[in-house]
């Protein structure tokens, strides 16, 4: 290989920070005596969040709600366009995070299908066709193109 | 014939790794790479091949470029 990148999408926050804080959460660590009223979160898509959340969504009062694993949240984006969740009071930080971080892992799953689909359309514009394709055990889907077909 | 990995990880983070592009021919797939993906490069390095031209005097191995995030 002559170069390896690391790329973000721009569906998700740059940096592990929004993590981070949502561990701390299920550590009981942050906001207060083991609860949390909001917490940072890599989603920047709007319509990937409201797909994740699935038929609990809905949105009110300049808010897009859901509830996952029983936990309602609701969610507003900040001035860099991250969303943040916000959460009913006296709810347990461990359970808030858990919550969180399983609409995460279903947001992460959605950014990847839409990288795989925005590739596979756009790959024969720029003259490198696909070579292969296959799915590791861990989930990461890889696909190799060809470079000067 | 050359070629791109691209690793579409299940978190949304994506790898991207060229193969076969040797010294300075893999640096426009950089911005290619980005077009076709969607995605913002917040880490990049060079391997061995890319310094396999002219003679250059490599750098310390894995020579990485961080732009920030992770």
């Amino acid at each position: 290989m002559s170069t390896g990148m690391e790329l973000i999408p721009l569906a998700l926050a740059i940096g592990a920070a929004a993590l981070i804080e949502i561990n701390r959460a299920r550590a009981g660590v942050s906001g207060g005596p083991s609860e949390v009223r909001k917490l940072p979160t890599r989603f920047r898509n709007e319509a990937l969040l409201t797909e994740a959340l699935g038929e609990t969504a809905t949105e009110r009062d300049g808010m897009l709600h859901g509830v996952v694993d029983r936990v309602p949240m609701a969610f507003a984006p900040d001035a860099d366009g991250n969303y943040v969740a916000y959460f009913e009071a006296g709810l347990p930080g461990k359970q808030a995070g858990d919550a969180l971080l399983t609409l995460d892992t279903a947001y992460g799953r959605l950014v990847q299908r839409d990288a795989r689909e925005r590739v596979l359309a756009a790959a024969p514009q720029y003259g490198m066709p696909l070579e292969g394709e296959h799915v590791e055990e861990d989930g990461t889907i890889v696909l190799t193109l060809q470079v000067g077909a | 014939m050359p070629q791109i990995e691209i690793r579409l990880r299940p978190d949304g983070t994506i790898e991207a790794l060229t193969h076969g592009l040797k010294g300075k021919a893999c640096l426009p797939y950089i911005e290619t790479i980005e077009d076709l993906t969607g995605a913002k490069t917040v880490k990049s390095r060079y391997t061995d091949e890319y310094w396999q031209r002219d003679n250059v005097v490599a750098p310390p191995p894995e020579d990485q470029i961080d732009i920030g995030g992770s």
